[in-house]
C-alpha cells in the first residue's frame, strides 16, 4: 500500500507536538512495509517560492518538501498558502497514494483535501486541534484570554476578526517572531497593551469598523470553507474524546477517535536511567516544550515563587526547569522572571534530547491556559515514568484517567503551587503517584490501527472501482482493468517502465542505434520541460507583478493617509501650543492686574499717609508722583495685554476653525480611500466577469462566423441555380410566344378560331385541297409556259435565219448582241 | 459466373451490435428497404454481442426487432453466448454469411438507397481489397468522414481526412462525377469486403483489443501487399459518431485505447529506418515531457501499449514482405496527396 501523510511542518524545522508525532508515524508505517509519501512545507531560500524536493529519509519513507518563502499577505494566507493546493494536487498526482492520511491541513488548506477528492483518492483526516470550528486553533485571543463560543460551538467572525485585527496590530508593533499568537498583556508596553484591549473590547468605528466588517465576512466564508472540506473526507478522526466534542458542537462530523501514541523506546530507556532515588530528594519539576503564553509557563513561575515563599525559611529544594522554544518578548519577560524566582530557563530542545531531560525530572509540569488537545508531553512523561500536574483544560483530564497525574485549576498559580506543595512535602503521595504512572500508547500500536483502517478503505475502494468495471461490457473489463492499474501508479514508476520499455523497442528495431544519440535527441524534442518550467515563471511573474502593485497602491494610500494623519497630529500640537501660549499670557495679565490692584491699594495707603503725615508731604509728593506715573504705565500696560489676549483668543478661534477644516479633509481623504478600494475590488471583479464574458463571446462568434459561413455558401449556390433557373424559365417563355406567335399566324391562314380544335381538321383538309389545286394549276401553267416558250424559240430561230439571209450573220451578231451567249454554240 | 453485370452480386450484410437495439429499430429499415429494392438473394446478419447465456432472462434483440426483420427476404439474428467486443462479433457474422461479399455495418450508420451497386462494382477489380462509401456525419450537414489518409505527425502515425473529395459539394450528381478514390482504410462500420479476407487468419488482429485502429491495420496489410482500398462516392451512408462505443464506456477508455492502438500500430508496421528513429526519439520525447508536466495519462498510454510491446514486434515478424515502404504506401493511399 502507498500513503501519503500531509502535514504543515516536520523537524528539525519544527519540533512541537504535531509534527513530531507525524514522523514519528510515519516512520512506524514505513517500518511496518507500508510506502509512505510525505507531503510538508518548509523555508528553504535556496530554492524556488512552492518548488518541490522529494527526499527518502528511511527505506519506504520519502518527504516532499514545499518551499514556502514568502511571508503571507494576510490573515487567510498564514493559514492558506496562496498555490499550495495546486502543487499539493501535483504531488497527488505524481505519487497516486492509495489513501491521504491527513495530520495536518494547515498551508495546504480546504483545497488540497478537495483535490484528494477530486482525485478519487480516499482521505482519512486526524484532528490534533479545533481549527475545524475557530480557525484560531488555540481558541484564545490574542491578549490569552478565552475566545467564547457561540451557541453553535463556534466562536463569532466578529470576534475573530477582532482577534485578527489585534494580532495585526502587534505584528505592526513588535519585531515579527518575538511574539506568538498570543502575548500576555502584561508582558506589552501600556500603550500596546491599551490598544489591543481597545481592538478587542470597545465598539469600533471608522477605518476599524470597516476593517472589521470587511474581516468579518471573509473570516466566515473562510470558516464555511474549512468546515466543509473537513465533513468532505471519507473518515473524519479526532485525537481524543475532548477534541471530538468539541468538533461535533461546532458542527463537524467526526467518525472515530483515535488517540495518538507516542515513540517510546527511548523514553523507557531513560527510565531505567533515573534509577531510585532518595525519597527525601528535593521535587523537580519542568515545563517542557513551546514557552508560549498559552502553555503556560508564567503561571508554572508565579506557582513556584509561591511554593517556595509558603515553605518560608524552610528551604524545600525544589527546582523548576522550563525547557522549550521562547524568543523576543516572551524569552526576556520569562528569563527575568524565572531569574527572580529561582528557575532556569533552557532553550529549545529536539526529541532525542528528550529522554536525557526527562531523565532529570521527577515532575512534568503542563499549566496550560488555552484548551489543549491531550498534549503529546505527558505520554513523554509517562512513557519515562514522569508523573504530571496539569491543568484541567480540554482533553488532559482524559489523558489521566488512567493514573499517572494531578489536575488543578488552568491559569491558577494557587491551585498549581497547592498542588506542587502538596507533593514535596508529602513524597509518600508523591510515590504513588509515580507508581500510578500507565504505559502510554505507543505509535507502534498508532500506526497498526491507522493501517487496519487504511486497508478497510483501499479495499472498499478497489471493490467499488471493481463494481463500476462490472458495468462495462464484459470484453472490456480485462482493458480497464488494466488501465485503473496504471492509473493508480505513480510517476516516477510510470516514467521508469516507459524508458524501459522505448529501450527494449529500440533494441528490437534499431539495434544499432546508439543510446547517447537517441537520449540526446529526445531531450532536443522534448519541449515539455522548457515549456513548463516557462509557463510556471510567467505564472510567479505575473503573480508577483499584480501582487506588487497591489501593495504598492495600498502603500501609497496608506502612506498618503499617514501623512494625512501627521498633518493633523501637527496642526493640534500646534494649537495646542497657542491655547498654552494664550493661557500663559491670561495668566500674565491676571498676574498684572493683581500687581495693579496692589499698586493701587499701596497708593491709597500712601495717599492716607500722605494725609496723615503732613510733614512728609513733598518727600511723599514726590513719591505719590511716580507711583501715578507708574500706575500710568501699568494701566497701558495692562490695556495692551489685553489687547494681546483678545488676539490671542480670535488666533486660537482661527486655529481651530482651520483645524477642524483639516479634520473634514482627512475624512473626505478616508472616505475617498475607501471609495478607491471598493472601487478597484468592483474593477477587478468586473475584470474577471468581462474576461470571462469575452471568452464565452468569442466562442459564440467563432461558432456564429462559421454557421453564417456555411449559410452563405449554401446561399450563394442556391442563389446561382436560382439564376440558371429563372434564365431558362426566360428562355422557356420567349420560345412558347414564338410558337404561339407562330400558332396564331397559321390560325389567321386558315381562318380558324384558336380556341377552336374541332375547326382544325376541316380547315387543314380545306387547306390541303386549295394547295393541291392549286399546286396542280400551277403546274399546267407550268407547262403551258414551257410550250409558249419553245413556240417562241421557234419562232425567233425563223426570223433568225430570215434577218440572215437578208443581211449577214456578222452584222445581225453585231446588232443583236445580247443574244449572242445563249446561241453561241449553235450559231457558231 | 452469373452475376457478370456490374454491382448485381448477391452480398451478406453483417451488423455487430451492442445493446443497439434503438439504433437497430432506427437504422436497420433502410438497408432492409434497399436489399428487397435489388432483390438479388442479399441476406442480413445481426450479431448480438450483448451476452446470452442460455437460461439469461433478457429480451431478445430479435424479438426487439421483430417487426423490421418480418420484412426482410433474408435476415436473422445470431446471438454471442458471451460478450466478445467488435472484432470477434464480426467474425462471428462473416463466419454465418453465405455470400462471397460481406457489407460491414454498424447499428448507427444509416443506408442511403443504392449504397451496394458501387461498391460491388468496385470489387469486381481483384486489385481493391475493400470498398467503402462516403460517409456522411448525422450532425455536420455535408461534412464528409471516411475518405482517410495516413498521416505522420511529429513521429507518430495520425488518421486525417484527405481533402480529396469536395466536402461542400451538395448534392450527390456532383460526387457521382468521381468512380473511386483510394483511402488508407476502410471504416470497419461501413465497408464491403470479401468475405474469405475476412475470415479467419485474414480478420482483425487481436493485439488492437478491445476496439479502434483494428480496421486500420485490417487495410493497411491490404495495402502491404499491393492492393488497394477505395471510396466510392456514389456510395452514401450517414454515421453518428461513436455513438455505440461512447454509449456504452466512459471516455477515458476509449482514449486509452485509440492511443494505445496507434502506438501498436506504429510498432507493427512502420518500417523505414528514418521514420522508426523518429517515432523512437518522439517516445522518449513524449516521455520526458510527460514526466515534466506531470502528464500522467500519455504515460499510461505508452506503458499500456508497451504491456503489449512484445506482441506488436511478433505480429511485425509474422508480416509478409511488403511490395513498398512505409511512406510509398502512404503516398499511394491518400487521395488527397497533401503529406
Amino acid at each position: 500500500m502507498r500513503l501519503a501523510l500531509l502535514v504543515h511542518g516536520l523537524p528539525p524545522e519544527r519540533c512541537t507536538g504535531v509534527e513530531v508525532h507525524a514522523l514519528a508515524l510515519a516512520r512506524a508505517w514505513a517500518a511496518r512495509g507500508v510506502q509512505v509519501e510525505v507531503f510538508t512545507q518548509c523555508v528553504d531560500d535556496s530554492r524556488d517560492h512552492l518548488s518541490q524536493e522529494r527526499e527518502g529519509i528511511a527505506p519506504r519513507l520519502a518527504v516532499t518538501r514545499l518551499a514556502v518563502n514568502r511571508p503571507a499577505e494576510d490573515e487567510r494566507g498564514r493559514r492558506i498558502v496562496r498555490g499550495a493546493a495546486d502543487a499539493f494536487a501535483r504531488f497527488l498526482d505524481r505519487e497516486r497514494p492509495h489513501v491521504l492520511h491527513v495530520e495536518h491541513a494547515l498551508g495546504v488548506g480546504p483545497g488540497g483535501l478537495q483535490a484528494a477528492r477530486d482525485r478519487g483518492i480516499p482521505v482519512v483526516h486526524q484532528a490534533h486541534d479545533p481549527l475545524a470550528i475557530s480557525l484560531d486553533h488555540l481558541v484564545l485571543r490574542t491578549d490569552a484570554t478565552p475566545l467564547p463560543l457561540g451557541a453553535d460551538g463556534r466562536p463569532a467572525a466578529d470576534d475573530l476578526a477582532r482577534n485578527a485585527m489585534a494580532r495585526a496590530a502587534l505584528e505592526r508593533a513588535l519585531p515579527v517572531g518575538s511574539h506568538g499568537a498570543v502575548v500576555l498583556r502584561e508582558w506589552l508596553p501600556a500603550a500596546l497593551a491599551e490598544e489591543l484591549r481597545a481592538i478587542l473590547d470597545d465598539p469600533l468605528t471608522g477605518d476599524r469598523a470597516e476593517e472589521h466588517a470587511r474581516l468579518s465576512a471573509e473570516l466566515a466564508s473562510e470558516a464555511d470553507e474549512w468546515r466543509a472540506a473537513f465533513d468532505g473526507v471519507d473518515v473524519s478522526c479526532a485525537s481524543s474524546e475532548g477534541l471530538a466534542d468539541s468538533l461535533r458542537a461546532g458542527g463537524v462530523r467526526v467518525d472515530r477517535v483515535v488517540p495518538c501514541g507516542i515513540d517510546a523506546a527511548a523514553l523507557r530507556a531513560s527510565r531505567g536511567e533515573r534509577g531510585e532515588r532518595d525519597e527525601h530528594a528535593p521535587l523537580r519539576c519542568g515545563v517542557l516544550g513551546g514557552l508560549r503564553p498559552h502553555k503556560g509557563a508564567h503561571v508554572a513561575l508565579a506557582a513556584f515563587e509561591r511554593m517556595v515563599a509558603d515553605a518560608g525559611s524552610r528551604d524545600c529544594g525544589a527546582t523548576l526547569l522550563l525547557a522549550g522554544e521562547a524568543e523576543g518578548l516572551e524569552a526576556g519577560a520569562l528569563r527575568a522572571r524565572a531569574a527572580d524566582v529561582g528557575a532556569t530557563v533552557t532553550g529549545a530542545f529536539t526529541p532525542d534530547d528528550l529522554p536525557a531531560l526527562l531523565a532529570d525530572l521527577d515532575l512534568v509540569l503542563v499549566p496550560s491556559i488555552w484548551p489543549e488537545n491531550a498534549p503529546f508531553v505527558i505520554r513523554e512523561a509517562f512513557a519515562a515514568g514522569v508523573p504530571v500536574v496539569a491543568s484541567r483544560v480540554g482533553a488532559v483530564p482524559e489523558s489521566l484517567d488512567a493514573g499517572g497525574g494531578a489536575l488543578v485549576a488552568p491559569n491558577d498559580a494557587d491551585d498549581l503551587a497547592r498542588a506542587l506543595r502538596d507533593l514535596a512535602d508529602d513524597r509518600e503521595r508523591y510515590a504513588a503517584l509515580a507508581r500510578s504512572v500507565p504505559a502510554p500508547l505507543t505509535i507502534q500500536d498508532e500506526a497498526a490501527r491507522w493501517t487496519e483502517l487504511h486497508r478497510d478503505l483501499v479495499a472498499a475502494h478497489d471493490e467499488r472501482r471493481a463494481e463500476d468495471r462490472e458495468a462495462l461490457p464484459e470484453h472490456l473489463r480485462a482493458f480497464a482493468a488494466r488501465c485503473d492499474t496504471l492509473h493508480d501508479l505513480p510517476s516516477r514508476e510510470l516514467v521508469r517502465r516507459a524508458l524501459q520499455g522505448v529501450d527494449a523497442l529500440e533494441k528490437d528495431l534499431l539495434p544499432d542505434r546508439d543510446p547517447a544519440a537517441a537520449l540526446a535527441a529526445a531531450l532536443e524534442a522534448a519541449d515539455g520541460p522548457r515549456e513548463a518550467f516557462a509557463t510556471a515563471a510567467r505564472a510567479e511573474r505575473s503573480a508577483r507583478a499584480s501582487s506588487d502593485e497591489h501593495r504598492a497602491a495600498r502603500d501609497a494610500f496608506a502612506a498618503k493617509a499617514a501623512w494625512r494623519e501627521d498633518a493633523l497630529r501637527e496642526r493640534e500640537r500646534e494649537l495646542a501650543w497657542r491655547e498654552r501660549v494664550a493661557r500663559e499670557a491670561e495668566a500674565e495679565s491676571e498676574w498684572r492686574a493683581e500687581q495693579l490692584a496692589s499698586a493701587r491699594e499701596a497708593l491709597a495707603a500712601k495717599d492716607a499717609e500722605h494725609r496723615d503725615a503732613a510733614a512728609a508731604r513733598d518727600a511723599e509728593r514726590e513719591r505719590a508722583r511716580w507711583l501715578q506715573e507708574r500706575v500710568a504705565t501699568l494701566d497701558g500696560e495692562a490695556a495692551w495685554l489685553r489687547e494681546r489676549a483678545a488676539h490671542a483668543d480670535a488666533e486660537r478661534a482661527w486655529h481651530e476653525s482651520t483645524a477642524n477644516d483639516r479634520a473634514a479633509h482627512l475624512d473626505e481623504a478616508r472616505a475617498a480611500l475607501a471609495d478607491l478600494r471598493a472601487t478597484i475590488a468592483a474593477l477587478e471583479a468586473e475584470r474577471d466577469w468581462r474576461a470571462e464574458q469575452a471568452k464565452a463571446n468569442e466562442r459564440r462568434a467563432a461558432e456564429a462566423e462559421a454557421r453564417v459561413g456555411d449559410a452563405a455558401a449554401r446561399a450563394d449556390a442556391s442563389q446561382h441555380r436560382a439564376r440558371a433557373l429563372e434564365s431558362e424559365i426566360d428562355d422557356r417563355a420567349a420560345h412558347e410566344a414564338f410558337l404561339r406567335g407562330e400558332l396564331e399566324a397559321l390560325a389567321r391562314a386558315l381562318g380558324v378560331e384558336l380556341g377552336d380544335d374541332a375547326a382544325w381538321p376541316d380547315a387543314l383538309a380545306r387547306a390541303r385541297e386549295e394547295l393541291s389545286r392549286r399546286t396542280h394549276a400551277l403546274s399546267s401553267a407550268t407547262r403551258e409556259l414551257a410550250w409558249r416558250t419553245d413556240e417562241m424559240r421557234a419562232a425567233c430561230a425563223e426570223a433568225s435565219r430570215g434577218l440572215a439571209r437578208r443581211i449577214g450573220a456578222a452584222a445581225l451578231r453585231r446588232a443583236r448582241g445580247w443574244t449572242i451567249s445563249e446561241r453561241e454554240g449553235g450559231a457558231s | 459466373m452469373t452475376h457478370r453485370e456490374p454491382g448485381r452480386a448477391p452480398v451478406s450484410v453483417v451488423v455487430p451490435s451492442y445493446r443497439d437495439a434503438d439504433w437497430l429499430a432506427r437504422n436497420l429499415p433502410a438497408v432492409v428497404a434497399e436489399l428487397s429494392r435489388r432483390a438479388r438473394g442479399d441476406e442480413l446478419i445481426v450479431v448480438d454481442d450483448r451476452g446470452a447465456r442460455p437460461g439469461d432472462d433478457h429480451e431478445l434483440l430479435a424479438d426487439a426487432l421483430a417487426d423490421v426483420l418480418t420484412t426482410a427476404p433474408d435476415a436473422r439474428v445470431v446471438v454471442n453466448e458471451r460478450n466478445l467486443g467488435f472484432a470477434p462479433s464480426v467474425d462471428r457474422g462473416v463466419r454465418e454469411a453465405r455470400h462471397a461479399l460481406v457489407f460491414l455495418l454498424n447499428p448507427d450508420v444509416t443506408v442511403r438507397a443504392g449504397f451496394l451497386d458501387p461498391l460491388i462494382a468496385a470489387l469486381e477489380d481483384p486489385e481493391v481489397a475493400a470498398a467503402a462509401p462516403r460517409v456522411v456525419r448525422a450532425d455536420g450537414g455535408a461534412d464528409a468522414e471516411a475518405l482517410a489518409r495516413l498521416a505522420w505527425r511529429r513521429g507518430f502515425p495520425a488518421l486525417e481526412l484527405a481533402d480529396a473529395l469536395d466536402r461542400d459539394a451538395s448534392s450527390d450528381e456532383e460526387h457521382a462525377a468521381t468512380a473511386a478514390l483510394p483511402a488508407a482504410f476502410a471504416l470497419g462500420g461501413a465497408s464491403l469486403w470479401r468475405r474469405d479476407e475476412l475470415a479467419g487468419a485474414g480478420a482483425f488482429d487481436p493485439l488492437f483489443a478491445p476496439f479502434y485502429w483494428e480496421d486500420v491495420d485490417r487495410a493497411w496489410r491490404a495495402w502491404r501487399g499491393g492492393r488497394r482500398i477505395v471510396v466510392c462516392p456514389r456510395s452514401v451512408v450517414v454515421h453518428e459518431n461513436r455513438g455505440t462505443i461512447g454509449a456504452a464506456v466512459p471516455e477515458r477508455y476509449v482514449r486509452a485505447a485509440i492511443e494505445k492502438n496507434r502506438l501498436l500500430f506504429a510498432w507493427k508496421h512502420v518500417d523505414e529506418p528514418r521514420r522508426l528513429t523518429e517515432h523512437l526519439d518522439a517516445l522518449r520525447a513524449r516521455v520526458l515531457s510527460a514526466a515534466a508536466r506531470d502528464d500522467r495519462e500519455a504515460l499510461a498510454w505508452l506503458c499500456l501499449a508497451l504491456e503489449q510491446g512484445a506482441d506488436a514486434l511478433r505480429a511485425r515478424d509474422a508480416l509478409p514482405a511488403a511490395v513498398a515502404g512505409f511512406d510509398e504506401l502512404r503516398a499511394r493511399s491518400d487521395a488527397g496527396r497533401a503529406d
